[in-house]
């Protein structure tokens, strides 16, 4: 097994008298695609900051690269660690391109390297078309592609998604799957929260929040079963083999 | 740091690498257009008034202060009038300008919002406090940079205490903001009002000036003692520019990029409440420069940083000129208060901003 690049030791988070995490410990391993999955309020979106580095947590530890997340400068984490949130408000005009341009300010300034970086963004994305546009002016699923096209920009070695295709049609949902697939074939290290089971399961791993408690951590294959999704999710899911590649494909039902 | 990283504590911005924006060229276009309007703004004060003195006469006079003689005859009041009264209040004109347009177009990026400038969001007012206590107060322990100073540290109190009350998780409402506005300025205007109780006939004709704003007050002396305060703001605010532009994408993810937020902020508040105090403590309340001059730059130029801040520094330079020598001309021999020229022209726009905003996003949440 790998060193982990980025990893929560009996991490637990309380606002006020409520739990968000409780004692979760997971590794993430560089060249891996690892999804985290779980219901509304289940502690995904803490997990996520908490591993971002930008909420520190009541207990444990978060080390990236063997190193407690907090002794990094900003600058520093930024070139190892790049954080795609949920959605963008943007107050002022700037264009797509420029958004995603944005993405190389934690690394010296080299114009060859940064247009290199932008472009294979922007085409990576297929967000070049509208790069001269103004971010606010695109759609919801044009936008986030674009704030993803800022994360891969950043070229940082450990990569956290926060629910990447939340306003994504199904061919775009699969675009960006492929791309954080080929994030992790690359040698990153891909952290994605995931709402859709279908590509959570397309995932190397797959970590199931319930209640801010980790309830598994495993292939999807051995994870994504009818009894432990039925209770977590507290709605019957029942999960069938894909006749394609044989992964999970959950269901309701 | 050893490496070739990019100024601290910010990061310089990469947006010019952007494909498909044709801003590249703007950013100089636009700067050359504001430094020429600077030179025809500032010779056409020094030329305009009651003593007409044209450009060939100024730049003799000039010359001469600066011991080289020209073959050009000008008559002796005209000199006085150049050297004494117009050229310090030139001076004065576009460095305030300067300080309140890049005191602005800083605010607004901290804030990420569009709406923060120093007047509508208290930092003025809250000047306008401490020059006006330190004038009450009669003293002076730091001589001739007593009342900036005070100036200074009103207004950066004031903006501190907006910024604690109207930004919650990182993100400041409009509405929020302005509603903090409204009470600094309430709390403000309260104070000084006390003030004018315990103040004496000559220090209430202080306190009216400082209200209604005017560049009347103009000397060489003077000038000296707030031209280094706004130099420092309008020197060191753009290094920020990089990290202002990250903080256009909300401050988690500037963090994520590198920026560190909380240092960034402390020193845009101190920098603009540096400016707009020294501004304050020289001429006044002088409104709406830092909310107009920034958008009509953000309008021409993009909204990057790199431009927006010397732009807007140059911009309002220009504005403040202008509407200095309005308020001189327009109703001769009686001299309009400045603050009142400003919000006559800024006061509208505020409105049009607010309505074109609403007809196209609903308005302001």
């Amino acid at each position: 097994m790998t060193a982990a690049a980025l990893s929560a030791d009996n991490v637990t988070v309380h606002i006020g008298r409520s739990t968000l995490l409780s004692d979760v410990s997971l590794a993430l391993r560089a060249g891996e695609l690892l999804a985290v999955v779980g219901p509304n309020g289940a502690g995904k979106s803490t997990l996520l900051s908490v591993l971002a580095g930008d909420r520190v947590p009541d207990s444990g530890t978060v080390r990236l690269r063997g190193r407690p997340i907090g002794g990094y400068r900003p600058r520093e984490l930024a070139r190892l660690r790049a954080v795609m949130p949920q959605s963008s408000a943007l107050q002022f005009a700037f264009t797509a391109g420029e958004i995603v341009a944005l993405g190389r300010a934690p690394w010296p300034p080299d114009p060859d390297a940064d247009r290199t970086a932008i472009a294979a963004a922007l085409a990576g994305t297929h967000t070049t078309g509208f790069a001269g546009r103004a971010f606010q002016t695109l759609s919801g699923g044009e936008q986030s592609r674009v704030t993803l096209a800022r994360v891969l920009a950043q070229q940082a070695p450990v990569v956290l998604l926060d629910e990447p295709t939340a306003a994504l049609d199904i061919r775009h949902q699969q675009l960006v799957l492929h791309l954080a697939r080929d994030l992790a074939a690359a040698g990153h290290a891909v952290l994605a929260v995931w709402h859709d089971l279908h590509l959570a399961a397309r995932a190397d791993r797959v970590a199931v929040l319930d209640a801010g408690t980790l309830r598994a951590l495993g292939p999807p294959a051995e994870v994504l079963t009818g009894d432990l999704l039925t209770a977590v999710y507290g709605h019957p899911i029942r999960v069938i083999a894909d006749p394609r590649d044989g992964l999970p494909l959950p269901l309701p039902g | 740091m050893t490496d070739t990283d990019r100024a601290r504590p910010g990061v310089t911005s990469p947006v010019s690498t952007a494909p498909g924006t044709p801003r590249a060229g703007r950013r100089r276009a636009v700067l050359t257009v504001l430094i020429g309007l600077l030179l025809a703004a500032g010779l056409a004060n020094i030329g305009l008034g009651a003593v007409g003195i044209p450009p060939p006469q100024v730049i003799a006079i000039l010359a001469d202060h600066a011991g080289i003689h020209l073959n050009i005859a000008y008559t002796e009041q005209q000199d006085a009038v150049l050297w004494a009264i117009r050229l310090p209040r030139v001076a004065m004109a576009a460095i305030v300008g300067c300080g309140l347009g890049i005191a602005g177009a800083a605010l607004q990026g901290i804030f990420r919002n569009p709406l923060a400038d120093p007047g509508l969001i208290g930092v003025s007012s809250g000047a306008a406090v401490g020059a006006a206590g330190m004038i009450v107060l009669g003293a002076a322990p730091l001589g001739l940079a007593t009342v900036p100073l005070a100036a200074f540290l009103g207004g950066a109190a004031a903006t501190a205490l907006v910024y604690a009350c109207a930004r919650y998780r990182g993100r400041t409402e409009v509405v929020t903001l302005l509603l903090c506005g409204i009470a600094v300025n309430t709390i403000a205007g309260a104070v000084i009002g006390l003030l004018t109780v315990i103040a004496s006939d000559a220090e209430l004709r202080g306190i009216v000036f400082w209200s209604l704003g005017s560049m009347g007050g103009a000397t060489w002396h003077n000038l000296a003692s707030i031209a280094p305060l706004i130099a420092v703001a309008v020197l060191v605010l753009p290094r920020l520019a990089g990290s202002l532009d990250l903080l256009a994408l909300g401050e988690r993810e500037a963090g994520h990029l590198g920026v560190h937020t909380e240092r960034v902020r402390i020193a845009v508040v101190t920098l603009a409440a540096l400016a707009t105090g020294a501004g304050v403590a020289a001429a006044g309340i002088v409104g709406f420069v830092g909310l107009v001059v920034p958008h009509i730059v953000r309008l021409l130029a993009g909204p990057g940083h790199r431009t927006v801040l010397p732009a807007s520094a140059l911009g309002g330079a220009v504005t403040l000129l202008a509407a200095d020598l309005a308020a001189r001309t327009v109703a001769v021999p009686a001299e309009i208060p400045l603050g009142v020229v400003t919000a006559l022209i800024g006061g509208p726009f505020f409105l049009a901003l607010v309505v074109r905003t609403r007809r196209r996003h609903g308005g302001w949440g």
